[in-house]
């Protein structure tokens, strides 16, 4: 029997799988790109079994082809985009496609109408969090509404990376850190299911059970075995949802580490020794048994360098210069250019509402300051300070509820070439380290593989993830970043109002619904 | 035997450029030709201009002109007229030579001297002769600073003339002025239509440099032989004093009655009224100068083609993003269009442009169309302060760049709640002043027979569509609410920080 760990993450975009060995050599890899659907604006679903099983089942079978068999598989983990909602029968049959975590909005009602019955203080003393599009109840109560006989049906309720694991091992079984967002079903401190407030939602009896991330669900069955090329029998760890096991493959694994992930948005996730509820962001149970992790993100980053490039200036529609389109790298030059402060000008960088630490869906961008003598560069720059103000937004809230911060691992997209992420050390006068090797949340779920096979010990981390390089802040900027800040902040104050005017303008108003 | 025409010449010593127009006796335009020459900025916020230059461009322009207007026919140049950028000035020596390069109403040198010309202002009770704000760009600023900084030039200064008189002056070799052009220095009684003696006393200026004064419609002077030669005419052809540019484009739009309102939009707007009486606005958002006869009260936007060029440069998109969908942007972001700080309807130097309510959704084009909205709905607010829209009867004269855009010419009716007559009015400074020229010459029995030689020219009409008052309003609500709410201000930070790293 082999010794390679396989860690598998089921993302937004695309699904990867990876084989490590225990000395975290990574030795194969495999990614299949899946689409995200948009059936209408404000949802967003998978396929679970179009996308979640057939990307598991083609990472397994890509990665058990060549040299290495099934047989040579010690153990395996399994991470997901999550808290999903997925109605299954009593067979594992996905009864609906998934509904996606917080990207999906289709429950805003039902969060008003669980806060108007249950309490929104009650509901945060329980859960430790307020409701949000991120939370699970509430989308269990659109579910019973609008589509009753699926709720009737459904045997359990899953999320992604559990109902994975019940299709390899046969078990129901889900981790703490996922099963936080299922509130109010979740009791924060005693890391249990409540029978409290299963009204109208789901009893527990409907739900996994739970387990803590580096635990052993089960084994691989004769029949996922058939289907996977795994060996029966192998053991498959709880896992847990990408963002988490994003924050292990960097190292950030003791009360104390902040993983920064510049994605297409920014999550933060930041590991502690207590629970710190606190509303401007999200407390959960932390991947292993003593710990929690405090989860905040925002709603843009990669998608407003993104937007700026192919939106704004990518020719839009009919553009008339027919100049060709600038590359990332063209434009980050630029930026680099312009002196901080951006002579002048400052974003708000909410173009898709904000999530932590200020809450609020209707928020939307702002670009101000604009004269004539501005230009590309300097609107560019203005975005790239204005995400690292957003960030500096989110550690001043972690400090400020007594969350400790002893290190920031940064790791995403957005570090590439180290602008941006100098921008943020500048801004917030914070330190930031950079990892290797970077494979990505699947790394990680490989470390969790060995961790419930028994053949690792989380000290066994240091020796997988190695420092690389350091961003220092630069303090002759301190001063003007710190008047920045406080700008930021008077400036989305002072156009708060204006703006939620716009943006229920942009609700009712008579453009079309998009589609990704 | 062929008739040879009369000809009346309008020369415009514009901002960038001198303009050169020929028209007959009856109005109808022959043709024009403009020469640029250059604005040198020595040090930051500096705007100087060489009159040496304005006179070489005029000795091209009209030659070039005269050429092409030969070619048509037989012509005799029967009068000339002038106009010209307003508040710029030049000093001359006793021999009638520049003491130094001119300064235009684009410096800003004055800026750390405005609150002590107000203190002044206030304290010598010169506010009702002056019936202006006292701001930057109107020749009595820069004046002052020249008082600290250059005080010899100023002692051997003999004349001070506006850049249409120093014009003049070489044409004629009289030195003059008129009340439309010197309404707008700030030296001057603007309901006496005289120099106001009080202000120059009050800041302790020569008065002798200060010329006689005639009236826009009359000769001051025959074309002298040195002259006539640079310009390629005969000498003796009579030059009328002609009007500062913004009144000299009045009459060439036929605005000379009371109560006649007229739009120009370029590079910025101005929005002019003419008065039988002196408006001042004590909150300082509009001028009060006098026009070739009465008084206009006039508002000026900065930010209007500049702002939409600039933004079609930054985005990459074209004149038509800009135009397409105006007054449908429902759900598009709000674009506030003070990049240089604005006058009317603000008054705040110190604001910038912003977009507002900016989705991942947005494209280019929402972005473009919400500038031009955004300059639509500032135009429409500075148009209510001089007109009060909803008790004021009459067609808002429309002329400028843009205009021949029907889209943004309806949308200026809708956001205005007014009729808009787009007149053809090309260089209508230029045909102002030679208008004024056949009157000064008896070519016209006087200024209404002359005025009344522009409605032939209404290119289209505009009717306010009532549907779409209400999105326009709230356009021009949400411009108000956030000068309101202090948004400005934020912005005005981003000023003080600057200075700190500067000074770092």
């Amino acid at each position: 029997m082999g010794e390679l760990l396989l860690g598998i993450d089921v993302g937004t975009g695309s699904t990867k799988g990876v084989l490590v060995t225990p000395g975290g050599e990574v030795v194969g890899e495999h990614v299949v790109p899946h689409g995200l659907e948009i059936p209408r604006p404000g949802w967003a679903e998978h396929d679970a079994e179009g996308v979640w099983w057939h990307d598991v089942v083609s990472v397994c079978r890509a990665l058990t082809s060549g040299s290495v068999s099934g047989a040579d598989i010690a153990g395996v983990a399994l991470s997901a985009i999550g808290p999903c909602l997925l109605p299954v029968a009593a067979d594992g049959r996905p009864l609906r496609k998934g509904i996606l975590y917080g990207v999906d909005t289709r429950a805003t009602h039902e969060i008003a109408e669980l806060e108007s019955e249950l309490g929104a203080d009650e509901i945060f003393a329980h859960s430790g969090m307020p409701l949000s599009s991120q939370a699970i109840g509430p989308k269990l109560r659109w579910l019973l509404r609008h589509e009753p006989s699926v709720w009737h049906d459904a045997h359990t309720f899953h999320t992604a990376s559990s109902w994975l694991v019940e299709r390899l091992t046969g078990e129901r079984v889900m981790d703490r850190h996922t099963a936080s967002h299922w509130m109010p079903l979740f009791d924060l401190r005693a890391g249990t299911w409540s029978e409290r407030y299963t009204e109208g939602l789901a009893d527990v009896g409907r739900l996994p059970r739970l387990g803590w991330s580096d635990e052993r669900a089960g084994e691989v069955t004769t029949t996922a075995a058939a289907t996977t090329g795994l060996r029966a029998g192998t053991p498959v760890a709880v896992g847990t949802v990408d963002a988490v096991a994003e924050s292990i493959s960097v190292g950030a694994v003791a009360p104390g580490d902040l993983m920064i992930m510049y994605g297409s948005t920014t999550f933060f996730v930041l590991v502690t020794d207590a629970p710190h509820p606190d509303p401007r962001v999200w407390t959960t149970r932390g991947a292993f048994a003593e710990q929690y992790a405090l989860a905040a993100g925002m709603a843009t980053t990669g998608s407003l360098t993104a937007w700026f490039k192919d939106a704004l200036v990518g020719g839009g529609d009919a553009g008339a210069g027919g100049t060709s389109a600038p590359s990332f790298a063209d434009l980050f030059a630029a930026a680099a250019t312009v002196p901080p402060g951006a002579d002048g000008l400052l974003a708000l960088p909410y173009f898709s509402g904000e999530r932590t630490p200020i809450q609020d869906p209707d928020a939307r961008g702002v670009i101000a300051g604009l004269s004539l003598g501005h230009g590309r560069a300097h609107v560019f720059r203005a975005l790239l300070e204005g995400v690292a103000y957003g960030v500096r937004h989110n550690l001043e809230t972690f400090r400020s509820m007594g969350a400790p911060i002893r290190r920031v691992i940064a790791v995403g997209g957005g570090t590439q070439g180290g602008l941006w992420t100098q921008i943020v050390s500048d801004v917030s006068g914070t330190p930031q380290e950079r990892t290797r090797p970077h494979h990505g949340a699947a790394f990680g779920d490989a470390f969790l593989a060995g961790l419930a096979t028994g053949a690792l010990r989380r000290a066994d981390l240091a020796t997988w993830v190695r420092p690389d390089a350091r961003v220092e802040p630069d303090t002759t900027a301190r001063a003007l970043y710190d008047a920045g800040f406080e700008r930021y902040l008077r400036l989305y104050r002072a156009s708060r109002d204006v703006v939620h005017e716009l943006a229920h303008e942009q609700a009712s108003g008579a453009r079309g619904s998009t589609t990704m | 035997m062929s008739a040879s025409h009369d000809v009346l010449l309008g020369i415009d010593v514009g901002t960038s450029s001198v303009k050169v127009v020929a028209i007959t006796t009856s109005g109808t335009v022959l043709g024009d030709h403009s020469v640029a020459y250059e604005t040198t900025t020595p040090r930051p916020g500096w705007a100087e201009q060489d009159a040496a230059a304005w006179w070489r461009a005029i000795g091209e322009a009209t030659r070039a002109l005269l050429a092409r207007v030969e070619e048509r026919g037989p012509s005799t140049v029967v009068g000339i007229g002038l106009s010209g950028q307003m508040h710029t000035f030049v000093l001359l020596d006793d021999d009638d030579r520049p003491l130094r390069p001119a300064i235009t109403w684009m410096d800003t040198r004055g800026e750390g001297l405005l609150e002590d010309a107000r203190r002044r202002v206030a304290e010598a009770d010169l506010a009702q002769q002056l019936a202006n704000p006292v701001v930057l760009g109107l020749t009595l600023l820069p004046l002052t600073w020249l008082a600290a900084h250059e005080p010899n030039v100023l002692a051997r200064a003999a004349t001070l003339l506006l850049a249409k008189d120093y014009v003049r002056m070489r044409l004629t070799g009289e030195k003059g002025s008129e009340p439309t052009d010197a309404s707008a220095t700030l030296l001057f009684d603007v309901a006496a239509r005289a120099w106001s003696d009080a202000t120059v006393a009050a800041f302790g200026l020569p008065r002798g440099m200060l010329p006689t004064l005639g009236e826009s419609a009359t000769v001051a002077g025959t074309l002298r032989d040195e002259a006539a030669e640079h310009l390629g005419l005969r000498p003796g052809i009579p030059v009328a004093f002609g009007a500062g540019d913004q009144q000299a484009a009045a009459v060439g739009m036929g605005s000379v009655r009371a109560g006649q309102v007229q739009l120009t939009v370029g590079t910025g707007a101005q929005v002019l009224a003419v008065r039988d009486r002196v408006v001042a606005d004590v909150s300082g958002r509009l001028h009060a100068f006098c026009h070739v006869r009465g008084w206009i009260t006039q508002a000026s936007v900065n930010n209007a083609g500049s702002a939409l060029a600039w933004v079609c440069n930054l985005l990459g998109v074209g004149w038509n993003d800009v135009y397409a969908g105006l007054g449908r942007g429902v759900g598009g972001p709000v674009f506030v269009p003070y990049l240089t700080g604005e006058r009317t309807p603000l008054m705040k130097g110190h604001a910038r442009g912003a977009w507002i309510g900016l989705s991942s959704e947005h494209t280019s084009s929402d972005l473009a169309r919400a500038a031009g909205e955004g300059v639509v709905a500032a135009i429409a607010e500075a148009i209510g302060t001089v007109v009060e829209t909803r008790t004021w009867r009459g067609a808002l004269r429309v002329a400028g760049g843009g205009m021949g855009h029907a889209t943004f010419a309806q949308a200026l009716a809708d956001a205005s709640g007014l009729p808009i007559e787009v007149r053809e009015t090309h260089e209508a400074s230029g045909v102002g002043a030679a208008l004024l020229a056949g009157v000064a010459v008896g070519a016209f029995g006087g200024l209404d027979e002359a005025a009344a030689l522009a409605p032939e020219r209404i290119a289209a009409e505009y009717q306010p569509d009532p549907a779409q008052h209400e999105g326009w309003a709230a356009r021009r609500a949400t411009l108000r609410e956030l000068d309101a709410i202090g948004f400005h201000e934020v912005a005005e930070r981003t000023r003080s920080d600057r200075r700190v790293r500067t000074i770092r």
